[in-house]
């Protein structure tokens, strides 16, 4: 197999993985930071990539990049509220409330946009290849590891040095001495979730020109940051990143080498890392 | 005397039940099995999630494990019904001893994930495993056992299995090994600290369980006279823990309400709303943030039930 | 009730470490059969570590413990709790959805052997065990309320009932008088002394009330910044300067 095509393949993995991380950080915020399990996650992607298809027939695909996401964080925004009730309710409630959310929002989708799969038409100098190395490689999967590359690097700049991500930060440790410290906690909750949210819409939008666009997939989507997430410890941000890549990598091989077998590997690396370490490859164990 | 109340209500609603199925016109009457199956199919996710406090995410992959195993003895095993129905059961026993074992081998949330994770393995090696099990087109001609004639009798033989298997985990809930499950959900380190090997107890509980869903699966199999993929997929398995909180987690009746709920919104909406998924999920939010523990709720199940 | 010479529980060199924190340092410590121990100390000084080491709540660093004779160190909760350990907690540790009357007959059902008894009628069964239970602790007109809502001395009272079901040799109690006023706390230490020499229990007790201390226990071990300072007898323990030192921060000479 020549080293052009296995980098090119590569290449491919890290985007998908890039974009598995997106969806998974969204999670992981929410899930870190308000200690809710949240299964509407997949559902909110699905419906940043439709924004991003209505948007892209009537702006174009940039506007669509923009906007989408927010609009879809707005509803998240909104979302919130009916959700407040949970906090103090156990993980099962947590679960089936966010999945009937979920379900609610994708029959939603089902009703306004209606059924059938959709597609999403990229800007023509996105929609090119590039030689690279002597084979024609998608440039649309280059500005996806670089476009995702930017937001990692500006989430983890969010959290380290801004003041927001700090408050984001202490929330995460020791929610009730924020409360203490006079801050909003509630608001904060609000907005933490709207952001989440965002980062599936944001990914949503970005995967939207490379997939089928179709609302029943939006389970699909979630149990595959579900694996991730559990891979690289649900409350942890760089263990998402890197179980994300190696996810996406896995995939892109796989299907390559092994494709009979490859789907079966997220799951059993899921098994393996609960089994060995449950708090994931990078997590730490609590008490 | 709260031993009687639901033994009445049980009988009264399997005389009704089965009214309406020999009265009903065969379309109608189907949704009367449908409505038995899941009903089997959430109690005995409530075995573990309202009595035991385990939360097993997804149960619907025994579902589907014992409609396929059920299936492919049948239908390219050759086997007779009785025998394939059995070995069925045991094929299945064997993967739940071992998965259950996995599965408890950490604490709850891991326990949770570890069920979802096989339940997302499960799904993708049937999907992937074409030669075997046909992957995402699934396979017909799956036999009926033919105890009574026709579609009435196909419903009288559902009932008796479903009413044998109500009698035994009512047998169970209501014994000591009962009264120590519901302390497993209140405390499990007092547990421990009155002797009792709870990861041992917890296996067991599990196996009961997850076999009265291999069951409910092996009937569902029967009915539809195939066996597809989604039998295994992790909606059902939400789905089923669904109608558990729809119904009540506290009442052994609770969950089979919550079933026939779901059962009658899934069949007859989706006749006249495309959307019915989402109805479904309005009715969890409602039953979540107003009834403080589903239809038959409160602390101890109203009415006794 | 003094000891009767044989050893039922003895530490040996047992230590716990949590990173660079010596939590229990060393501690070498002997109990009689009988006897009725308290553990004092200041806070901090490795009391409850200790209990939780024995009961292998927690692992020890290094060393081991018995009972019996038996090594214990690495028998899982449970089994220890099957050899006849019963252990109360500072917060105590009910089944708080479930009435009183459950709660012990959850213990009775453990202690007969009839966990996976699948088959007896469970509402009722060893009724008459719990309430024997009931009535010894003084709640047998609590037997349907529900544990979670009892106060907090009744709740102490039903951890003791569960603990007790279960028949025990040797009770390990931490603060069984925390938090409940004077009065309360004198019915509970009589209670369980009474009990004690009923069904001729070894009892070890954490305890920060020295009245309590000085009038129910035979002998008194000190703790200290984890290490066992002391073992004595109430007097020897009230003349000990070191103790004093410790307690009261008196100089030693």
């Amino acid at each position: 197999m020549a080293p052009a095509q296995l980098l090119c393949q590569f290449i491919v993995g890290i985007g998908g993985g890039m974009i598995l991380f997106l969806m998974a950080a969204g999670v992981s915020i929410i899930v870190s930071g308000m200690n809710i399990i949240n299964f509407v996650q997949g559902a909110f992607f699905m419906l940043g990539a439709l924004m991003c298809y209505s948007l892209s027939q009537v702006l174009n695909f940039w506007w669509a990049l923009l906007f989408g996401p927010l609009a879809v964080a707005c509803i998240g925004f909104g979302a919130e509220f009916l959700l407040r009730p949970l906090y103090k309710k156990t993980m099962l409630y947590q679960l089936l409330i966010t999945m009937g959310l979920a379900f609610l929002i994708i029959d939603g989708m089902d009703a306004i946009w209606g059924r059938e799969i959709k597609v999403v038409a990229l800007p023509n100098y996105l929609n090119t290849t590039t030689p690279i190395l002597g084979l024609d490689f998608p440039m649309y999967y280059v500005f996806i590891v670089a476009a995702s590359g930017l937001m990692a690097a500006g989430l983890w700049l969010m959290f380290e040095k801004t003041r927001l991500g700090m408050i984001f930060r202490a929330i995460i440790s020791n929610r009730s001495m924020v409360d203490c410290l006079g801050i909003n906690v509630k608001l904060l909750f609000s907005i933490m979730f709207a952001f989440g949210v965002w980062l599936s819409g944001i990914a949503g939008v970005l995967m939207a020109p490379i997939i089928g666009i179709d609302p029943e997939g939006s389970m699909d989507i979630l149990f595959a940051m579900m694996t991730v997430l559990v891979i690289g410890g649900l409350k942890s941000m760089k263990g998402a990143f890197f179980a994300a890549l190696l996810v996406g990598v896995i995939n892109a091989f796989g299907s390559m080498f092994l494709p009979w077998f490859y789907a079966l590997i997220p799951a059993a690396l899921m098994i393996i890392v609960l089994l060995i370490k449950p708090q994931g490859l990078f997590g730490e164990k609590e008490g | 005397m709260i031993h009687n109340k639901p033994l009445i209500f049980g009988a009264l609603v399997t005389v009704l039940l089965t009214i309406l199925a020999a009265f009903l016109p065969e379309h109608r009457s189907e949704l009367i099995t449908r409505m038995l199956i899941m009903a089997l199919f959430a109690t005995s996710i409530n075995m573990q999630v309202g009595r035991a406090g385990m939360m097993p995410l997804g149960q619907a992959q025994f579902f589907g494990l014992g409609a396929y195993a059920f299936g492919l003895l049948c239908v390219k095993g050759g086997l007779p019904l009785s025998y394939s129905f059995l070995l069925a059961l045991l094929i299945s026993l064997v993967a739940i001893a071992i998965i259950g074992y996995l599965c408890l081998r950490g604490d709850s949330l891991t326990f949770a994930l570890l069920h979802l994770a096989f339940n997302i393995l499960l799904v993708t090696v049937a999907a992937k495993w074409i030669s075997l099990t046909e992957g995402d087109q699934g396979f017909t001609k799956v036999p009926r056992l033919d105890l009574f004639p026709g579609n009435f009798g196909f419903y009288l033989f559902v009932l008796l299995v479903v009413l044998g298997c109500y009698i035994l985990i009512w047998m169970i809930v209501n014994s000591p090994f009962g009264k120590v499950m519901q302390g497993l959900r209140e405390n499990e380190e007092r547990i421990r600290f009155l002797g009792i090997y709870s990861k041992r107890f917890q296996l067991v509980i599990f196996v009961f369980s997850s076999l009265f869903a291999a069951v409910a699966g092996i009937l569902w199999a029967m009915m539809q006279k195939s066996v597809f993929i989604t039998y295994m997929s992790l909606i059902l398995s939400a789905e089923g823990l669904m109608m558990c909180l729809i119904g009540g987690m506290s009442s052994f009746f609770g969950p089979s309400i919550g079933a026939a709920i779901v059962v009658v919104v899934s069949t007859l909406a989706s006749t006249y709303l495309e959307q019915w998924q989402g109805l479904l999920g309005l009715i969890i939010i409602v039953c979540v943030l107003g009834f403080r523990g589903g239809i038959l709720g409160g602390k101890r199940g109203t009415m006794g039930l | 009730m003094k000891g009767t010479g044989q050893v039922i529980l003895s530490t040996v060199n047992i230590s716990k470490d949590f990173g660079s924190l010596r939590a229990v340092d060393r501690v070498d410590l002997q109990i009689e059969e009988g006897e009725v121990r308290a553990i004092i100390g200041p806070n901090g000084a490795g009391k409850s570590t200790l209990l939780d080491i024995v009961t292998n709540r927690s692992h020890p660093t290094s060393g081991r413990s018995y009972f019996r004779g038996s090594d214990i160190t690495h028998l899982p909760s449970y089994a220890i709790a099957a050899l006849g350990v019963g252990r109360c907690f500072q917060i105590s540790k009910l089944f708080a959805g479930l009435s009183v009357f459950e709660n012990v007959q959850i213990a009775c059902i453990s202690k007969a052997g009839k966990v996976y008894d699948i088959f007896s009628g469970g509402d009722r069964v060893f009724e008459s065990e719990v309430n024997g239970i009931l009535e010894a602790i003084g709640l047998k007109a609590m037997a349907e309320a529900e544990a979670g809502y009892l106060s907090y001395g009744d709740q102490r009272r039903l951890e003791i009932g569960i603990t007790l079901a279960m028949k025990p040799s040797l009770l390990l109690l931490d603060e069984p008088t925390a938090g409940v006023s004077r009065a309360e706390g004198h019915d509970l230490m009589r209670l369980v002394k009474s009990l004690a020499v009923d069904q001729n229990l070894t009892i070890v007790f954490i305890e920060h009330d020295m009245d309590m201390v000085f009038k129910y226990a035979d002998k008194i071990s000190v703790m200290h910044l984890g290490r066992l300072m002391t073992t004595g007898t109430p007097d020897e323990i009230r003349r000990n300067a070191m103790v004093r030192a410790v307690y009261l921060g008196e100089q030693v000479a």
